[in-house]
């Protein structure tokens, strides 16, 4: 089960990264980040799974019993915040591509090259 | 754009990507001898095991459902954000507010159409936001007992004032944002100076000796986690009014 979490985070950060590489469209751009972002949280939470695993949550004596089965809390942790922080930067960083929408009347990063060509 | 679809570019990324991709799989998932980035056959050796174990402090320590221990909070992912690792969350809320502060910088200060609202989104609104508002508050109360805490929370009551603001109805005013935003950051690092004078080790828990599973169980836990949601919320919600705005 770790091989397929593994695998379908991988595959989220590299079609991100895919998106970053050949698109031109700042927006999309932002949205491919966002793809990255989103597979690199379930990477991180992957590499804390533990076959059979439990929830870290203590219900009664039984989970305390169990506690070498329960999944590792610290990635969950760190997760936690940088989805918050994630969407702060995504709206700095959509901020930016509105002043650069309003300075080059244009949202490809290519508008600089082509000064008074709209795309 | 115009070489956007240009189908060389495309199939040379998605090589190039595939390549890396397959050795970037193939180490995540080795179990042979050198560093292992899955090892799921020993998680004793991690540094998890002592939080699990709540034996931070002291190394033989154990615990029981319903008891007092080290660390009071039924959920460890709590207990490792706004506890062992309070450092970290704190200053990872300070990142938060400095993103926020640039985004005002930056953002420019245009005349903006705002949409008429349609009737019912404006009537039905108050009666979503009173439900959003209870689920946020049961989030960060709860957040030491089960799934959720600060940063959900604040989140959910800052979509809740994004509704209101979207339905045309009066929420909150910018400088109660403010206000709100600067009470919680004081307090966060006012507590922690508290627990310095008295314990003598900043933003130690002071609040001992309640027991696992109630609800006024985890000292400080749900304290820090309220003043987080407040802060979270209030920068959230700057956000949505900064680009609804009408300037």
């Amino acid at each position: 089960m770790t091989k397929v979490f593994i695998f379908s985070s991988l595959s989220l950060i590299f079609v991100g990264l895919f998106g970053v590489l050949t698109r031109k469209n700042i927006v999309k751009i932002l949205i491919a980040l966002n793809i990255i972002e989103t597979g690199i949280n379930m990477l991180l939470v992957a590499f804390g799974y533990i076959e059979g695993g439990i929830t870290p949550i203590l219900q009664s004596d039984l989970s305390i019993a169990n506690l070498n089965k329960m999944v590792d809390p610290v990635p969950q942790a760190l997760v936690l915040t940088s989805i918050v922080i994630g969407l702060g930067t995504t709206a700095f960083a959509l901020s930016l591509a509105m002043r650069y929408k309003n300075t080059h009347n244009s949202v490809s990063i290519r508008a600089i090259d082509e000064e008074g060509v709209n795309i | 754009m115009k070489d956007e679809k240009s189908l060389f570019i495309n199939i040379l990324a998605l090589l190039i990507l595939s390549f890396m991709a397959f050795y970037i799989y193939k180490v995540s998932i080795d179990t042979g001898d050198g560093i292992k980035i899955t090892d799921n056959i020993t998680p004793q050796k991690r540094v998890a095991d002592r939080y699990l174990k709540k034996n931070v402090v002291d190394e033989n320590s154990s615990y029981k459902f319903g008891q007092t221990a080290e660390d009071t909070s039924a959920n460890i992912v709590t207990s490792v954000v706004v506890d062992y690792r309070l450092f970290d969350t704190t200053l990872e809320v300070i990142v938060l507010f400095v993103t926020i502060l640039g985004f005002g910088f930056v953002i420019p200060k245009d005349k903006r159409r705002v949409l008429k609202p349609s009737v019912i989104l404006h009537r039905w609104a108050p009666l979503l936001m009173i439900l959003m508002f209870m689920i946020g508050g049961y989030m960060f109360i709860n957040g030491h007992l089960s799934p959720g805490g600060g940063f959900p929370a604040g989140a959910i009551i800052s979509t809740a004032i994004l509704t209101g603001v979207l339905a045309g109805r009066k929420t909150v005013t910018h400088k109660t944002l403010k206000v709100v935003e600067a009470i919680a950051g004081i307090s966060i690092f006012g507590i922690g100076i508290a627990s310095y004078l008295i314990k003598g080790v900043f933003f130690q828990n002071f609040l001992t000796g309640d027991k696992i599973g109630d609800l006024f169980s985890g000292g400080l836990i749900p304290v820090f986690y309220g003043l987080i949601a407040f802060k979270v919320a209030a920068e959230l919600s700057n956000i949505y009014f900064e680009f609804y705005e009408e300037c």
